[in-house]
């Protein structure tokens, strides 16, 4: 990769400045997929010493700064904590642990990549995304809304809540992107179902969910038609890794599965 | 730019490109060790330890290195031949080409979880890639290493 300017700001405004200033610059915030996508960059920032990398566990909720990395993450008893370990797993099955130890959660957000693995699960735990100068921002939001203002993302903030969940990765192998991944919560019966990977990036089942929220308690057939409605209600599509229909009929299944755990299995309890 | 780094155990300048990354600059001070695989962070081939993680150096800008520590497999001359002499008792060498960076992987390992079942050994090396003598027999070399008394 050529570089022309590399900027390695020593606090927060100081990187902000530099950002929304040259509308060239480019922000690097782990190293994981900056070689595949970028061969010429005229201003990269790096973010190396902001001091973004703390993960602090609060009584209602677990931030997690932006440079925070994905083994950081699946270390932190905090994390291990919430929904089961959902996001621990998820972030130890991305591609092993050097590229776990280079990812960040911030570059996992912002880069917006379709694959990701950890997109999805955030997006079942209502995490909210905070920024420097920005007001903070549902995940859920943020992707529909494919926000793409010049700030600098600082932490995610993820809900402090007494649920259970489940993190699914659908591949050929562990070192191939996902043909499709999903994540379902459960806090005191109300389901979350998020599915990525689809190619597209994740998003949420939200009429399948809102039709399940409404049902107590839940029976295996409401269950079963949670996952029909999923499957039925989000847009598939078909690239080398998978067909549409492929990728459809394995979201039918795995929600479903997912959906049966986290509500029946005693292990989950 | 002027970076400085611990590489295996000596304090060293380098002068490096914004854009330079850590596989060339090793592999430009003479660490040749340090191989290219991907070159895309898929097969591990280039792993090196800084601050005692495997990291890709293919991926990693030697300007994050500054002020780091880098161990590359010359820096753990005796570990490395306890491990070669695992690999070689379980058949589990053949081209050599991913053995430096196995090593460094299974290195780190040991100190970070010295009793790491199968599973953890499995999910550990996931990224580094062998292509020739079987994943098998490297489980049972590392075991082996693992259990071998500091």
């Amino acid at each position: 990769m050529r570089i022309e300017t590399l900027l390695r700001p020593a606090s927060l405004e100081d990187a902000y400045k530099a950002y929304a200033n040259d509308k060239t610059a480019v922000l690097f915030a782990g190293g994981a997929w900056n070689k595949l996508a970028l061969k010429e960059v005229k201003t990269a920032i790096l973010l190396d010493d902001l001091g973004l990398g703390t993960i602090e566990a609060g009584e209602k909720t677990v931030e997690i700064g932006a440079m925070a990395t994905l083994s950081d993450v699946a270390e932190h008893p905090a994390v291990q904590s919430l929904y089961r370990g959902m996001l621990s797993r998820a972030c130890r099955h991305v591609m092993g642990i050097t590229l776990e130890n280079v990812a960040t959660i911030g570059g996992s957000v912002m880069g917006g990549y379709a694959f990701s693995d950890i997109v999805t699960p955030l997006l079942a735990m209502d995490v909210t995304l905070r920024f420097h100068k920005h007001e903070p921002m549902k995940l859920a939001d943020y992707l529909v809304r494919k926000t793409n203002f010049r700030d600098i993302f600082v932490a995610v903030s993820v809900p402090r809540r007494s649920g259970r969940g489940v993190f699914r990765k659908i591949a050929r192998t562990r070192l191939d992107f996902a043909i499709l991944n999903l994540a379902v919560t459960n806090v005191n019966g109300l389901y979350a179902i998020a599915v990525g990977a689809r190619p597209g990036i994740a998003r949420l089942a939200a009429s399948a969910m809102d039709r399940l929220n409404e049902i107590n308690p839940v029976s295996l057939y409401d269950i079963e038609h949670a996952a029909a409605d999923a499957a039925a209600e989000l847009d598939f599509g078909t690239n080398s890794r998978a067909a549409e229909d492929y990728r459809r009929a394995l979201a039918k299944i795995h929600v479903f599965r997912a959906l049966k755990e986290v509500t029946f299995d005693e292990n989950q309890r | 730019m002027k970076i400085s780094v611990e590489v295996n155990g000596l304090r060293r300048a380098f002068d490096v490109e914004p854009g330079d990354y850590l596989v060339d600059t090793l592999r430009g001070a003479g660490l040749f060790s340090v191989r290219r695989g991907c070159d895309s962070t898929s097969c591990g081939i280039c792993t090196v330890l800084v601050d005692g993680r495997p990291v890709p150096s293919c991926s990693y800008l030697s300007i994050r290195a500054d002020g780091r520590s880098i161990l590359t497999v010359e820096g753990i001359a005796s570990e490395a031949a306890k491990i070669a002499d695992r690999f070689g008792a379980e058949g589990a060498d053949q081209c050599g080409y991913c053995n430096p960076s196995v090593a460094l992987a299974v290195y780190a390992l040991k100190r970070t979880k010295p009793k790491a079942s199968d599973d953890e050994i499995r999910e550990w090396l996931v990224g580094n890639l062998c292509r020739c003598s079987g994943y098998q027999s490297q489980l049972a070399a590392i075991r082996s290493y693992l259990e071998e008394r500091p």
